[in-house]
């Protein structure tokens, strides 16, 4: 047929090809940078099922880089973003990857959000001398991986030490329970705080996970009390525990409920009204309404360039995370490359933005970040200081 | 422990019912036309945030936003049945199911440019205070949510055994072409079957919405509200619900005696092997097609 | 070969006299594809050998679908089980490439051929669902058996190599695609011209007329599944290899409706189709990319258009206009809907 001989000339010159092609080489020049500007590329997700953090995350970083332009840039060097949406899946964040670098040629990847995603992309960045900074994701990634990656995040895991020790030490209390979305999320604080308890001779009394997009926990709580579990550690977002409250009170069941950070947000109070109220959370910076000097250009950026967006920790978190970045742009002065900056950043020590945190560089752990840390009490519809900020333990789960 | 099993199935039974209504939506559309409309999930999210505008931007009463969500819903219904159904009612099934998936990424996308992603909460006129009666510990949001499900169904049971509209209606979804020489005008028909699909799908939202608070990504309850549909027999509307009841139920219960992951495929599980042993569904007629 | 009777018709004439021109556009699409790597930088590279991927489902899934009428939502199962047996033989059992790929697309015919059995008597909306439920069961399965896959954590897949010779770049990757592509396609031309396509076909039309003509209805709707899970499976090897990493929450419901949109909108029981359809899916959302937080949009509006304007694909489009304009072939003959 002569379909078949076409098909099979294709198909040994294709093989010719391969053998006679040689990979491309990879070069390292210094991109992204020019005399007018700075290009940053995020792979974030803009829809899907965490496009809230995507979206707010833009906002906060965006509010911050144009504030800096307008008034003349760093260095004279207007800073732009460019963000590609990848809806959580590793081929499309690859692809996006490769459009960053090889196409829009970004000087390096911030912010880019989500653990596969992240995970998919950091060889490619690697092997691109592309450096990748304060990327959103938990996973304890930079301790272990190249010089190309720096980190900016208290995980969950070192809160839930904390939460570990306030429990056991303070409380004394022994009968603790976790619960907790079953995916990297909640696995990362769920896993610590396993080693944690181990450390005092103890073991979760019980261990409840739920998906992501679930509704209902009625069987969770019904779980939860047969164990009489005393304390149940949230590794969760705001979504959950107001439902989770509301249905362990419908039985008849009242511990108590302390969690990382994201749960210590207005809208869980919103949510869950009296059901909320003495819940414990941990904070690692001031809320969104605290006075302050960064809080108030906080808000003045946001009013101005993101009006639309309501005030939270999402946006709060984008936004910061690019204050930090200025601050390392401005210190690898007007000869910016990737190594300069990356040099840059490591000096960074007791750098406060000013809301009172300090940030600092953290050695082998590669993570520039503030390791406070204070507990807050939800009282009469309010978030409530419980303590001081404490100094938050490096405790990774790798 | 017998206390936590039967608080587990009344609140099974009340998600449940919610699945039930949202199938019920899938049925009617597809008895009346053949089409599986995948948009169905999203109009029950539409309309939360229709009702979540009226309620909290306008600040209208309760019972005013209720009529006019359902309202606006059956309108959504017909508009989406003109644009995107009509057009290509003569071409094959599967292109108006993709017509439907369209439609339905479109409807997602466009709730989330407008009231972004983030989580908001819809108030309620049931309280969910717990109420203890005997070994039954639940809600009377749980019971409101049954209640209205119920009354919904007896409404549309009525209308389709008593009322002119609803015989047209069942005419057609037996044989458009007889049904047209008995001078229903089908195409009229399909409108009003997409309306009160729609309208379902609008209650739905409006019950839902306060228990599981709204984002534009709530549309996805349909695909699990479409195997209650199946697992109860597609063409059937009794079949509709109890396979939303008992998959609602059966959720809950391997939910309390496994984990989250098992729980959420229980349900297929189960799909699964009722169609090996019934392929029609719990319920369902076998389709008989001439040769 | 004088019979021109019956729903066949269309299709018969269709590869007598419209077969060139289906051919030409093969060949054009593909000599252009063959170039390309020489005058693109890598994001198009990826993102062609990312279409090359969809092209060998989208084959696989119309062999089923489109030529043997059996619904599936089941596909994402099928790839997400090619991509994690190829990695998990590359990584725990450090198998050479080849024999990973190729071990993991007859596992995963096994699995479709074990998948169609109860699924014989089930048909259209419940054999949807029952492989929905089959999608969202294999997903939580590769949750589950996190000791070997890894689970949420996600799962790094070792780089493929032949005999020392490494597909490091995605040059290379696009090329092997490339060629594995054009033999598949040439596989199935050769198998729908056959005697199973026209049983699947048969079955297609009328299960009943076609058993009361010979047809085995067991055997080829089984069979229909294996070679289809075939495909899928060693598309979801290659892709594992190609990307490099896996991550049990792309293998979701959403994406077996993704791969059907592809056969829908690229037309069904269509090489061409199958093709194009592939390149609708994957071409466009980076096309549009630019558009930010309106691309979902854009992209939803877009496919609602070509359906609504082209009810039978877009290589149904393609047959409709050459008829039309060019006189080359026949109206496309495919049954409508009749009022019932």
């Amino acid at each position: 047929m002569k379909w078949v001989r076409h098909g099979w000339a294709v198909l040994a010159a294709v093989i010719v090809l391969i053998l006679v092609s040689s990979p491309r080489a990879v070069r390292a020049a210094e991109i992204g940078v020019t005399d007018k500007e700075i290009v940053v590329g995020a792979g974030v997700d803009l829809t899907g099922a965490v496009a809230n953090w995507g979206v707010n995350i833009k906002a906060g970083m965006e509010a911050v880089f144009n504030r800096v332009n307008d008034a003349g840039g760093v260095y004279g060097r207007q800073i732009r973003l460019i963000t590609y949406d990848h809806v959580y899946q590793p081929p499309k964040a690859v692809a996006n990857a490769k459009r960053l670098v090889e196409r829009d040629k970004v000087f390096i990847m911030m912010g880019h959000l989500g653990t596969p995603t992240t995970k998919a992309i950091m060889g490619y960045l690697e092997e691109h001398k592309v450096p990748n900074v304060f990327p959103a994701t938990l996973a304890s990634l930079w301790a272990t991986s190249g010089k190309w990656h720096v980190g900016d995040v208290a995980t969950y895991a070192d809160q839930t030490w904390l939460i570990i020790d306030y429990l056991v030490k303070e409380r004394k209390l022994t009968r603790i329970a976790s619960f907790y979305q079953d995916d990297e999320y909640g696995l990362d604080g769920h896993l610590a705080g396993k080693a944690r308890l181990q450390h005092y001779g103890l073991e979760y009394i019980a261990q409840v996970d739920y998906k992501r997009a679930d509704i209902d926990f009625s069987s969770q709580a019904a779980k939860l009390k047969e164990s009489g579990a005393e304390a149940v550690i949230l590794q969760a977002v705001y979504r959950e525990p107001p439902r989770l409250a509301e249905q362990c009170h419908a039985m008849g069941y009242n511990p108590l409920f302390i969690g990382p950070s994201p749960i210590v947000l207005d809208k869980t109070i919103e949510l869950g009204g009296k059901h909320v109220e003495d819940v414990i959370g941990v904070e690692v910076w001031p809320p969104p309404t605290d006075p302050g000097p960064f809080l108030d250009q906080y808000r003045a950026d946001m009013q101005k360039y993101a009006p639309h967006l309501p005030l939270d920790m999402t946006n709060l978190y984008g936004y910061q995370k690019a204050a930090l970045f200025v601050e390392a742009l401005q210190r690898a002065g007007r000869d910016l490359t990737r190594e300069s900056l990356l040099q840059a950043i490591t000096t960074i020590k007791d750098w406060d933005p000013g809301w009172g945190l300090k940030y600092s560089y953290g050695g082998d752990d590669r993570r520039v970040m503030s390791r406070a840390a204070r507990l807050v009490m939800v009282k009469e519809g309010k978030w409530v200081r419980m303590s001081d900020w404490m100094e938050l333990e490096e405790g990774g789960r790798r | 422990m017998i206390e936590i099993l039967a608080s587990q199935v009344v609140s099974g039974l009340a998600t449940g019912c919610v699945y039930a209504l949202v199938a019920l939506g899938f049925v009617l559309i597809y008895k009346a036309t053949d089409v599986v409309n995948f948009a169905q999930g999203e109009f029950v999210m539409a309309s939360g945030f229709i009702s979540y505008t009226l309620l909290i931007r306008y600040g209208l009463p309760y019972w005013l936003v209720f009529c006019l969500t359902i309202l606006l819903s059956g309108v959504m219904g017909v508009v989406l049945e003109r644009v995107v159904v009509r057009p290509i009612m003569s071409a094959p099934i599967f292109s108006i199911v993709i017509a439907t998936i369209g439609a339905s990424t479109v409807m997602r996308s466009a709730a989330g440019i407008i009231y972004g992603y983030d989580v908001l909460p819809l108030p309620t006129i049931f309280s969910k205070e717990p109420i203890q009666l005997g070994i039954l510990n639940f809600t009377p949001m749980d019971v409101g949510v049954i209640g209205c499900s119920i009354v919904i169904m007896l409404a549309l049971y009525l209308f389709f055994k008593w009322t002119k509209t609803g015989m047209a209606m069942r005419a057609t979804a037996q044989s458009q072409t007889a049904a047209q020489l008995m001078g229903v005008s089908v195409k009229q028909i399909f409108s009003l079957t997409w309306a009160i699909s729609a309208g379902i799908g609008g209650i739905a939202g409006v019950l839902i919405a306060p228990i599981i608070y709204l984002d534009p990504n709530l549309g996805t309850i349909g695909v699990k509200a479409f195997a209650g549909a199946i697992l109860g027999g597609f063409g059937s509307i009794p079949g509709a619900i109890i396979g939303g009841m008992l998959l609602g139920v059966l959720e809950n219960l391997s939910g309390y005696f496994f984990n989250a992951g098992i729980k959420q495929v229980s349900t297929y599980i189960l799909l699964i092997l009722v169609l090996i042993i019934r392929p029609s569904g719990l319920f369902g007629a076998v389709a008989m097609k001439k040769v | 070969m004088n019979w021109r009777g019956g729903p066949l018709r269309g299709q018969r004439d269709w590869l007598k006299t419209g077969a060139s021109l289906q051919a030409l556009l093969l060949v054009v699409t593909g000599v252009a594809l063959l170039v390309l790597p020489n005058v693109a930088d890598n994001y198009v590279i990826y993102i062609g050998a990312r279409l090359f991927v969809y092209i060998l489902v989208a084959l696989g899934l119309n062999l089923l679908t489109g030529y043997a009428g059996q619904v599936s939502l089941g596909h994402a199962a099928f790839f997400a089980i090619g991509a994690y047996t190829a990695a998990v033989l590359a990584e725990s059992l450090h198998w050479p490439f080849v024999i990973c790929v190729i071990v993991s697309a007859f596992f995963t015919a096994i699995v479709g051929y074990l998948l169609g059995l109860p699924c014989l008597r089930l048909s259209g909306l419940y054999l949807a669902m029952a492989t929905l439920g089959f999608t969202l069961i294999v997903q939580e399965m590769l949750l589950q058996l996190s000791v070997i896959t890894h689970g949420s954590e996600g799962m790094l897949v070792p780089t493929a190599s032949i005999l020392g010779f490494t597909f490091d770049s995605d040059y290379r990757k696009y090329y092997l695609l490339f060629g594995v592509t054009i033999v598949m396609l040439i596989l199935t031309r050769n198998l729908v011209r056959g005697r199973t396509g026209r049983a699947f076909l048969a079955i297609r039309e009328n299960e009943r007329a076609a058993e009361a003509m010979g047809v085995n209805l067991a055997q080829y709707k089984t069979i229909a599944f294996a070679i289809s899970a075939l495909y899928t499976g060693l598309a979801g090897a290659l892709s594992a290899f190609l990307v490099g990493f896996l991550d049990p929450q792309e293998f979701s419901f959403f994406l077996s409706i993704q791969f059907i949109t592809i056969i829908i909108l690229g037309g069904l029981a269509s090489l061409l189709g199958s093709v194009l359809g592939a390149g609708f899916l994957i071409i466009l959302p980076e096309l549009l990319a630019g558009l930010d937080v309106w691309q979902a949009l854009v992209y939803g509006v877009i496919m609602v258009l070509t359906i609504l304007f082209m009810p039978f694909g877009l290589s149904g489009a393609i047959r409709r206009y050459a008829y039309r304009w060019l006189g080359i072939g026949v109206e496309p003959i495919i049954p409508r809907r009749l009022g019932h």
